[in-house]
């Protein structure tokens, strides 16, 4: 659970979403802290377009709750579009117009100047590129294009989807320091990926979705401490376990039915005795140790 | 003020598309076409009714032909082209999250693909005009008389365009709405060929319904059914048109984008 950061900027509950009888996202609980760089991580497939489409206002879900900037962004998007840049999936532009007309194609649309466009074009160094037409872009030229397309407005929040896919070793380099930048100037980023390290590298938070569902989500510390040595509790009213383990300084992530409890196998009798003298029914304790990509394909499984 | 901001986006996308060609060089092409056809025959077509009224014989031979086979297969293509650049491309996952209504988005494009069918309208006119005073120089046999009859040939020509809106109208909505570049132009073309059949086959043939299709009204300036009342007809096309733009404007609204 995260518990740091300011309020929440981006926030689902229990969301569904399903295209005939394929669920790409079931009860999905998931929360950004505004200024908070939050990695999405998953495996293709998990659902993390369908979820950003959602945030984004381009699909409905099928039931839950979904907020941005505290609006429902399928019934208020115009109110949010204002703030919010993206990136989804591979971007796709007009292969017609050049590099700089793509972007006054949309700065027109917002109705805003060519500065706008001068200083997104700058940010992606691809100013020397703009005049050219599109059509002869490589793979991570239209890439860099696209997140200069998501910077345009000055956004609050942005969102990039698989950002630093068909790009060079510069180009993600560039793209994890525009990151730095942005959350430096307390932008909110929710970057998706399929790639622990990329995220792991510039997430303040991190939530791991896999077939549809939320698997963890904390913050890039918890999810560290998580991989060290944990002793993972099973007890009947985990609610209560993660209370009393808080309530004795433990650190305690909650994932389904266990309790993650951040400590080496000598502290396993204290936490049962814990557990036990409270009336909690103890099922299993297992000490582990793990590293974390070890930990992500487990649970993305 | 955003769907001027919308337009101005849409007219940007234009630029060196094969829409904006289309425009003018599919009608240009039939006003040569004609006027080659009339220049190498011209006892048997402008001249056989009567000296007196070439001129209206050569609008009525332009503009039929015009209204009868280019006019809705330039709509197709020009509703696709316009429609479809955001439809099939992809772009609207990212169109779709900027901070204009997606009823102005819709509007903007169903507005610019009138643009270019007035622009190719326009097109037919002029090279109607500079093709009448033309032709009797390249063929001595052809005369024209010189009191041109301005205000018969912009009814006709202002009717056909008239007429033509549901179709866009119609070809719009269904660009917008499939998510097939196929579905779309099936249906423009099944309407096109309804719409040669209508008007090649005797009025008495026909069921009453059949002069509204909208395929087939574009060329009912020029018919001479008694039953036809072209007053009743603008005002039900005109309305048809509109109530399928709402329909589309609607559909586009709750559109999810995959």
């Amino acid at each position: 659970m995260i518990r740091q950061g300011g309020g929440p900027l981006i926030q689902l509950e229990e969301v569904r979403k399903s295209y005939g009888k394929h669920v790409a996202v079931r009860s999905l609980n998931l929360m950004v802290p505004a200024g908070s760089v939050y990695g999405f991580l998953g495996p293709n497939g998990a659902g993390k377009s369908t979820t950003i489409r959602m945030i984004l206002g381009l699909q409905r879900s099928d039931r839950g709750t979904l907020s941005v900037f505290g609006k429902d962004p399928w019934r208020y998007r115009n109110q949010i579009y204002s703030r919010v840049g993206s990136l989804v999936e591979a971007p796709v532009f007009y292969p017609n117009l050049t590099g700089r007309e793509n972007l006054e194609v949309h700065s027109r649309l917002m109705g805003l100047g060519k500065t706008a466009v001068d200083k997104a074009l700058d940010a992606v160094t691809l100013r020397i590129a703009a005049g050219e037409l599109v059509a002869g872009y490589s793979s991570g030229m239209r890439q860099r294009l696209g997140i200069a397309n998501a910077l345009l407005a000055n956004p609050e929040l942005l969102i990039l989807d698989e950002p630093t896919n068909n790009l060079d070793p510069a180009g993600i380099l560039d793209v994890r320091e525009l990151i730095a930048e942005l959350k430096q100037r307390r932008v909110t980023v929710f970057l998706s990926s399929h790639l622990l390290a990329e995220v792991e590298q510039v997430a303040s938070h991190i939530g791991v979705i896999s077939q549809g569902e939320l698997k963890f989500e904390g913050t890039s510390e918890e999810l560290r401490q998580t991989v060290d040595e944990t002793i993972t509790v099973v007890v009947d009213r985990p609610e209560v376990g993660t209370r009393l383990l808080a309530a004795s300084g433990f650190t305690t992530i909650w994932e389904g039915s266990c309790l993650r409890v951040k400590a080496g196998a000598n502290k396993a009798p204290e936490i049962a005795q814990l557990m036990v003298s409270n009336g909690l029914l103890l099922s299993s304790m297992t000490p582990t140790v793990r590293k974390l990509e070890e930990y992500f394909l487990e649970i993305t499984k | 003020m955003t769907l001027l901001r919308a337009l101005t986006s849409e007219v940007l996308k234009l630029r060196r598309t094969f829409a904006l060609k289309l425009a003018v060089l599919a009608p240009m092409a039939m006003v040569i076409l004609v006027a080659f056809i009339v220049a190498q025959s011209p006892y048997s077509t402008i001249n056989a009714a009567g000296r007196d009224n070439a001129w209206v014989i050569y609008t009525n031979m332009l503009l039929r032909l015009w209204s009868l086979l280019a006019l809705n297969l330039v709509i197709i293509l020009e509703s696709v082209l316009i429609g479809g650049i955001d439809q099939f491309g992809g772009n609207f996952k990212s169109l779709l999250t900027r901070p204009v209504h997606r009823w102005e988005l819709y509007s903007a494009k169903l507005l610019v693909t009138i643009a270019l069918i007035l622009i190719s309208s326009i097109v037919i006119l002029l090279g109607l005009l500079l093709s009448g005073f033309l032709l009797p120089l390249l063929e001595k046999q052809l005369i024209f008389r010189r009191d041109l009859p301005l205000a018969l040939i912009l009814r006709r020509w202002g009717a056909v365009f008239v007429l033509s809106i549901p179709t866009i109208a119609i070809q719009h909505c269904v660009t917008m709405k499939s998510r097939s570049f196929a579905v779309a132009s099936a249906l423009g073309f099944v309407g096109f060929i309804a719409g040669v059949v209508i008007n090649l086959t005797p009025v008495d043939a026909l069921p009453v319904w059949c002069q509204y299709a909208p395929w087939a009204v574009p060329m009912l300036p020029f018919a001479k059914h008694p039953t036809i009342h072209l007053g009743e007809i603008f005002g039900l096309e005109i309305i048809g048109g509109l109530m399928i733009s709402a329909y589309g404007i609607w559909e586009f609204g709750r559109k999810q984008v995959l």
